[in-house]
């Protein structure tokens, strides 16, 4: 007992240097080949300023923000962007000045938060996750908070409607990524929302960088992970709170990043969530509504450095091609990214042999995929950066900025960092937090939409040179949804290439559902058989290229 | 050092490169000089720079499995098992060696030759958990779950922490605000209170109006036992804000220490009132309940805190006490079994089970259990007083 009270005392109290303390970078890497992206954000009519309402205090919520995701919001085949406000503490009711931008089609947006009703949203927000709850065919968004979260539903006109309460997926405390997934493979998306701790402002500490100056506390100060919701959706436009029946609410962590996927292969998907500081989660899913979290034993709760990891975003793609999915997690500077190779029964650190463990621990990564930018046949892997606390030396004004990362998947599913660092001309710095994949301006080139705290955020219009052949996949259930979590085996040129139908991953991002493949020179997809949520299959095809396809499910 | 140790990296490497130039002969500063550049990412500098270092201090095991390490994060396993080799057969006696080669049959797939080095590691030096969890890596990897979960759990607290004294010795440089705070914390973990009180005071001449260093500095002197000096700095703070949680904590801890129930009691139910979600204001009142009999209202209490914070296990130990305490001893068993899932290792616990088996006449049961207690906390203070009450017992039984 006596031991217990001393902890309890210096546990509540003790607050140290945040762990941010790798030396800076050298000056990022300008030189090298051509752009793979440009940034067209400010001339495509984007105005989005991101504020995460910092004013004296460091108060934690305020490094942790923006969102972003890319959907169409309106079914006329272009992608729109909506932008997470995170807003000011303190007043609740008031709009956090979220920003809906419609795309025209010709390279340029509209702002119409106004009309559609997202402007009115309240909320100090962080994330956002879309899917088509009610089946009715137009994507439906969910933006998480600290506080209340908000289900928008939408008409399809691309005006949306609050229908938080009567949907009961409000939820609670400080939610970060979320992504719709059908859990029980009854053709309803059903909804898991990550927590990151339980904080308040009356919680809220000083904490002070390694060089003296105050500073933004880790969440290690707090000691107050949280679990994350489960919400099931019920088919009458409501949700049932299974948290606890399901076993999710029975662990803690720092949850950031989140993905849903069936990494065993056995029809049912699973759930990964990457928490920071506090060991990953991998939610088995058991049937009957029950998850076994199991990140331990599957080998993705910490990698082989041996302590847990600060885990921001994550990916899953089937980066070796032998049929189920690799996961990437990303970290703080100083720690490597973690990339667990599936084996089938169990995940494999294998970050070194996949070229990631030096380039990737000189910045702080949140926003991540894999992605073929340039359409070669192999994966690429981008990397959104910003610090988390401030270290001696800075690399812009803002002294939380980084580069971005991008790397090109070479043979041997090896990465390589691309240069100019980020892909850009020259290297964007900010600090950078969610980035939505998706291909913008339907030309065949996954674009990318990045988040900047406290600043304008990047639209990084695909331009890499000599992009090979793609097909764009917009694969649908009957109703009409973009059907999350069916699975495609897509076979060209003697390959057989996995790729999945999922919005939620990265970090606080919703992405493009529509399945993109690149192919390099290959010229005809022989078959694609696509898999679905529920356990069937059908098989579709042949295609040509360099086109977009829609598979509806017959 | 003085840079590197507070933070200024950057210029920490200029005088280091400067340093290298003044004194070619002089190894440490080519090490630190590495090190900062591995940090940095440049891998190519540093394993050149580490080159440099071996071929002036060839016995300077850290070098070489600095050098492994780096190898191994290029995917380079058969250099790195050559530093490796060379670390293990300049300090036999270190783990990091040994570890390393283990990480380079891992980082080959060569899941049997991992284990078996790991096994003899940890035959040598038990209890390094880094080392566990590599070999429940290996044990995973080689279909050996049962053995694979016992050791990733206890292992899944355990990073190396391998001996490096010309990095250990820059620590000394470190200055500051945050670093003395950091000295006062460490303190205050290792009970050396007074120190750790003197330097908090120190601080506060610094910073006269921090509230929250006043608070911690109340908090010390609680944990000290010394209450009324406690009360003195935590009391006005609690006037001014009475949501001042921590310092409620402070406060009812202290006054639950001193053996003053009524007041720990009168500031646990407020600590509790303010943060109703809270599990240690639900495990400090429970503890103030226990203390005054009130075994039941310290049950809903301790339970409250388990579902709050389901990693923490001492609700369960707590629990188990109590129901011990009532001869309840197979839900006792229970709730000892329950802290143990969430750490293996808790001393606590393992003394549970073995006085719940004890009780029960299941004295091989209680004797592994006492044993498994030695090896996982050889320092509890209650281990003594176990073994002899339960191996007394045990003797007494068998005749």
């Amino acid at each position: 007992m006596r031991k217990h009270f001393a902890v309890l005392l210096l546990s509540a109290a003790a607050c140290g240097a945040p762990p941010g303390n790798a030396p800076a970078p050298a000056t990022p890497a300008a030189t090298g080949g051509p752009a793979w992206f440009e940034n067209v954000a400010a001339a495509s009519g984007i105005s989005f300023e991101h504020r995460s309402g910092h004013d004296k205090r460091y108060l934690l919520p305020e490094i942790m923000g923006g969102g972003a995701a890319l959907f169409d919001m309106d079914g006329d085949g272009f992608l729109d962007i909506f932008f997470v406000q995170s807003g000011m503490f303190g007043s609740p009711g008031t709009p956090a000045g979220h920003r809906l931008y419609r795309n025209r089609g010709d390279g340029t947006f509209e702002d119409v938060s106004n009309p559609s009703g997202i402007a009115d949203v309240a909320g100090y927000g962080m994330g956002i996750a879309t899917g088509d709850y009610d089946n009715d065919g137009d994507v439906d968004l969910y933006v998480t908070a600290l506080g209340a979260n908000v289900l928008l539903q939408n008409d399809g006109r691309g005006h949306f409607t609050d229908v938080t309460r009567s949907a009961g997926v409000a939820g609670s405390g400080w939610s970060t990524s979320a992504t719709f997934a059908d859990i029980d493979a009854d053709g309803r998306l059903d909804l898991f929302v990550t927590r990151y701790l339980d904080w308040r402002l009356e919680v809220e500490r000083e904490c002070y960088s390694l060089t003296g100056i105050i500073d933004y506390c880790s969440p290690r100060n707090y000691d107050a992970p949280a679990s994350a919701l489960l919400f099931r959706n019920n088919g009458n436009g409501s949700f049932t709170d299974i948290s606890r029946s399901s076993g999710i609410a029975g662990a803690v962590g720092n949850g950031l990043g989140v993905i849903a996927d069936d990494v065993n292969g056995d029809g049912r998907v699973d759930v990964f969530v990457a928490n920071d500081a506090t060991p990953n989660h991998l939610w088995m899913n058991a049937g009957n509504g029950r998850f076994a979290e199991s990140a331990l034993m599957s080998g993705v709760a910490i990698d082989q450095d041996g302590a847990p990891k600060a885990g921001m975003g994550v990916h899953a793609a089937d980066v070796d091609e032998d049929g189920d999915n690799d996961l990437i997690v990303v970290n703080l500077d100083t720690e490597s990214d973690s990339f667990f190779r599936n084996s089938g029964k169990f995940f494999v650190d294998d970050t070194a042999n996949v070229g990631l463990r030096i380039a990737s621990r000189r910045f702080t990564r949140f926003g991540v995929a894999f992605t073929d930018f340039d359409n070669d046949g192999r994966v690429d892997l981008y990397e959104a950066n910003g610090r988390v606390g401030l270290q001696a030396e800075t690399l812009a004004a803002d002294p939380y900025a980084e580069p971005n990362l991008l790397f090109r998947g070479v043979a041997g599913g090896r990465f390589e960092e691309v240069t100019p660092r980020g892909g850009t001309s020259q290297p964007l710095i900010a600090t950078s937090r969610a980035a939505a994949f998706g291909d913008v301006d339907n030309d065949g080139g996954v674009d990318i939409v990045v988040a900047n705290r406290d600043a304008a955020p990047y639209l990084l219009r695909n331009v890499a040179p000599k992009r090979g052949h793609w097909l764009l996949l917009r694969v649908l259930e009957r109703s009409g949804r973009d059907a999350i979590g069916a699975t495609l085996s897509i076979i060209a040129g003697g390959r057989t290439i996995r790729r999945d139908v999922r919005t939620g991953y990265s970090y606080l991002a919703a992405n493009d559902p529509r399945v993109h493949v690149g192919l390099g020179e290959v010229t005809k997809v022989e078959s694609i058989t696509v898999r679905w949520a529920d356990g069937s299959s059908e098989r579709f095809g042949p295609f040509e290229v360099d086109r977009t396809v829609d598979i509806r499910r017959k | 050092m003085g840079l590197e140790a507070n933070g200024l990296l950057v210029q920490a490497a200029e005088n280091y490169q400067r340093a290298v130039r003044l004194d070619e002969t002089e190894p440490r500063w080519r090490y630190r000089q590495a090190v900062l550049r591995a940090r940095r990412g440049e891998h190519d500098a540093a394993l050149a720079d580490i080159e440099q270092v071996i071929a002036r201090a060839s016995d300077y095991a850290p070098a070489r499995w600095r050098q492994g390490l780096w190898l191994l994060d290029r995917g380079d396993a058969a250099k790195a098992q050559a530093a490796f080799q060379s670390a293990a057969r300049l300090a036999p006696a270190d783990p990091a060696g040994h570890t390393g080669l283990a990480l380079v049959h891992l980082s080959k797939g060569e899941n049997t030759e991992a284990a078996a080095a790991l096994e003899k590691l940890l035959a040598a030096t038990p209890g390094d958990r880094y080392a566990m969890q590599l070999l429940g890596t290996a044990y995973r990897r080689l279909g050996r779950d049962t053995d694979a979960q016992f050791a990733l759990i206890v292992g899944s607290t355990g990073q190396p922490a391998w001996r490096d004294p010309w990095s250990d010795e820059v620590g000394q440089y470190r200055r500051g605000f945050a670093a003395m705070l950091k000295e006062a914390t460490q303190l205050g973990l290792e009970r050396k209170f007074d120190e750790s009180i003197a330097l908090l005071t120190q601080l506060i001449k610094l910073r006269p109006d921090d509230k929250a260093l006043r608070v911690y500095l109340g908090g010390m002197y609680a944990a000290a036992g010394k209450v009324d000096q406690a009360a003195a700095i935590l009391d006005p703070v609690i006037a001014a804000d009475p949501s001042q949680f921590d310092a409620t904590m402070h406060l009812a801890s202290g006054y639950l220490f001193a053996g003053n129930l009524d007041s720990a009691a009168e500031y646990a139910s407020r600590a509790l009132a303010l943060r109703p979600a809270s599990a240690d204001a639900a495990k400090l009142r429970g503890m103030v309940h226990w203390q005054q009999g009130l075994t039941r209202e310290a049950e809903a209490l301790f339970d409250a805190a388990a579902a709050a914070d389901p990693r923490d296990p001492m609700p369960h130990v707590w629990m188990g006490m109590i129901l011990g305490q009532q001869a309840r001893y197979l839900d006792a068993r229970a709730r000892f079994e329950a802290a143990l899932s969430k750490n293996p290792l808790l001393g606590d616990a393992l003394i549970g089970v073995a006085d719940t088996f004890a009780a029960t006449g299941n004295w091989n049961a209680a004797e592994v259990a006492l044993e498994r207690a030695r090896q996982a906390e050889p320092a509890n203070p209650r281990l003594p007083a176990a073994r002899e009450r339960i191996l007394t017992a045990a003797r007494a039984a068998r005749r």
